[in-house]
């Protein structure tokens, strides 16, 4: 088996709501292989996004984190910023949902991708400019010499969000992490946005992990698939089990609830919503929206050994 | 069927013809007809940019259309003069994609609810009470919610709101534009349950815009695709997602991403991107990037064709 690009071992995130210390983020771990599209998907407010933010340590002081994050033979939890900024946006680039937002307005895109160049490359703008084309013609922008002299608000959302990933893949990353990538895009160009995704990261190497709440895009593209509920992993696998096989009630709640275009089929809805970190349930998270029941469900079950494992007191949890 | 809703031929061009400043014409709408039967919802589906909520906001005369008709239970809405257009709207309500910022943040829901009330019947708040509190529990919220604000709320209880608010009136129509984009899946079905209940239970009739085939196929009866301002495609949803006729339909469907690992496959790539409405392309608005275009695409607009309750569709080289 390959060895891991990075480890995520126990990671929890905290933050102080009302004086009390809420764990938004409850011990996960994970591993992200080489050259692997990893998909993490939950609904809203289950932790993924701040997961993800985590893995560059970008999140605000006032969060507390606990646990490792090992990418290599360092720890990003405990890096000095200055170390950071080594890694961040170079070794490691995020991209965003709203490619309109994470532009700046006031810069053209040609200055914002050689921007990236200069500060972590030490090229000169000169050159910076050259390898600027360079990247438009892999995200497959036309016209490239005359789009970078243009500014965010003269392209279109996908052409945006083809920008937003060349100034992530600028310094030649080892993972990329893509929020929501495409969900402010119409369909047609999320299936442009994904299989450019997918196709730099077939040529350059890279990995990429993915968050994303829909479960469409997770089939289309993951290797392997995480389920986040509530801040904890309830089950994670290859992408061909999870679908295949769903193991735990959430997961299978959720595939119950995505409308699908080549089928109409009695969409079962899972009833009440995601907790809020302040009122998390004891136990497991799920509990209370669960259809199924099992003696130990009041304490937190573990995430079974193995490629395919699940969370869940009714599947056979470890305590 | 009997129709509530018949739209002929409506078009709308925005324009300007300012002093020191260029002429310009942009067609949103072009020549848009559909039927809308008691007790049925229609999806209308497409890109951005390709007219659908401008649509909405025509039927409901939100937007003044340049041409075209609109009848509503026989009578013509572009026609009436804005004391009947009123009462007329009461029959037709609105749900908006955004239920952070449809509801007032400084209004009690109870207050939201009883303005409708209060501008069409004169009733006032104690009177309505009875009826907000009737309309809660109808979209499965609590009684108590009346006297919170929209901030204590979640998105999928805003949007129960959004649709109380609607129903509040007793509308024969209710247009929802992309009600249930912003919400979670596990939410979504839940609103989409919900929709359909209500529909059962009063018999009114949905115009339901969206960008999600998925939720078109498991929601709505019939379905018109819309590009670049025209309807391209229109007919039972079944049909129309297992055998489109117009290339656009299909490449819609192939790029909507199926939760199944069995069925994978490269995505089917439509090229390019959307043309802009004030430089449409010549000929068939979808020809550049369609991938059965022919001389004839580049030089002639094609017409739709069929029958207005089965299938339609306007292309020149329709799929097999």
């Amino acid at each position: 088996m390959t060895s891991p690009l990075m480890q995520i071992e126990d990671l929890s995130i905290s933050f102080k709501i009302n004086d009390e210390w809420c764990r938004a983020v409850n011990g996960i771990s994970f591993d992200i292989l080489p050259n692997e599209t990893l998909c993490i998907v939950g609904e809203s407010g289950c932790g993924k996004s701040i997961t993800a933010m985590s893995l560059m340590k970008l999140l605000p002081s006032s969060a507390r984190l606990g646990g490792k994050i090992k990418f290599g033979d360092q720890d990003i939890l405990s890096l000095a910023e200055r170390d950071l900024e080594q890694v961040r946006g170079n070794r490691i680039a995020m991209i965003f949902q709203e490619p309109m937002t994470s532009l700046n307005p006031v810069l053209t895109v040609g200055e914002q991708i050689a921007e990236t160049l200069v500060l972590h490359k030490g090229q000169t703008w000169s050159e910076a400019r050259k390898e600027a084309k360079n990247l438009l013609d892999l995200v497959r922008i036309p016209d490239a010499q005359k789009r970078l002299g243009q500014y965010p608000h003269e392209l279109s959302g996908g052409m945006r969000q083809r920008v937003m990933i060349a100034i992530g893949l600028a310094c030649r990353p080892e993972i990329l992490i893509a929020d929501e990538p495409t969900t402010a895009l119409d369909v047609t160009i999320q299936a442009q946005v994904l299989a450019l995704l997918d196709d730099i990261r077939k040529e350059q190497g890279l990995s990429i992990v993915m968050i994303t709440h829909d479960l469409g895009v997770v089939a289309n593209v993951a290797d392997r698939v995480t389920v986040m509920y509530a801040g904890e992993m309830v089950e994670k696998g290859p992408v061909q089990a999870i679908f295949d096989d769903p193991s735990h009630p959430y997961t299978q709640a959720l595939l119950r609830t995505v409308p699908r275009a080549d089928a109409a089929f009695e969409l079962s809805p899972i009833r009440g919503q995601v907790p809020p970190i302040q009122a998390m349930p004891q136990g497991c998270r799920f509990a209370p929206r669960c259809d199924e029941e099992h003696a130990a469900c009041g304490a937190t079950p573990k995430l079974s050994p193995g490629p395919h494992s699940v969370a869940c007191w009714a599947r056979g949890a470890a305590t | 069927m009997n129709d509530l809703l018949v739209v002929e031929g409506l078009g709308k061009t925005f324009g300007s013809k300012k002093f020191m400043q260029a002429e310009y014409a942009v067609i949103a709408l072009r020549d848009v007809s559909f039927s809308l039967g008691k007790g049925e919802t229609v999806g209308v589906v497409g890109e951005s940019g390709c007219g659908k909520s401008t649509l909405a906001r025509c039927v409901l005369d939100l937007i003044t259309p340049t041409t075209g008709s609109v009848l509503f239970d026989d009578t013509d809405l572009t026609k009436l003069d804005a004391k009947a257009k009123r009462s007329m709207r009461s029959k037709i309500q609105m749900i908006f994609q955004d239920p952070y910022s449809s509801l007032n943040g400084k209004r009690t829901i109870g207050k939201t609810l009883a303005e409708p009330l209060w501008v069409h019947e004169g009733v006032k708040y104690k009177e309505a009470l009875p009826r907000i509190q009737a309309v809660l529990q109808e979209v499965g919220m609590p009684v108590s919610a009346a006297d919170k604000y929209p901030h204590e709320f979640s998105g999928g209880q805003r949007q129960r709101i959004a649709i109380a608010r609607a129903l509040i009136l007793k509308p024969d129509l209710i247009i929802a534009d992309e009600a249930v984009s912003a919400l979670d899946v596990s939410v979504q079905a839940q609103v989409l349950l919900l929709m359909r209940g209500i529909q059962k239970e009063r018999g009114l009739s949905y115009l339901f815009i969206t960008h999600d085939l998925g939720v078109v196929r498991n929601f709505c009866d019939r379905v018109l695709v819309m590009y670049l301002g025209s309807v391209v495609e229109s007919g039972p949803v079944a049909e129309l997602l297992t055998n489109p006729k117009h290339p656009y339909t299909k490449s819609l469907r192939d790029a909507a991403p199926i939760p199944d690992v069995s069925k994978r496959q490269a995505l089917a790539l439509l090229e390019g991107e959307i043309a802009s409405p004030a430089n449409p392309p010549s000929g068939c608005a979808f020809h550049p990037r369609c991938a059965r275009a022919t001389e004839i695409c580049r030089n002639e607009r094609p017409k739709l064709e069929g029958s207005m309750d089965q299938r339609m569709f306007a292309c020149h080289n329709p799929e097999l």
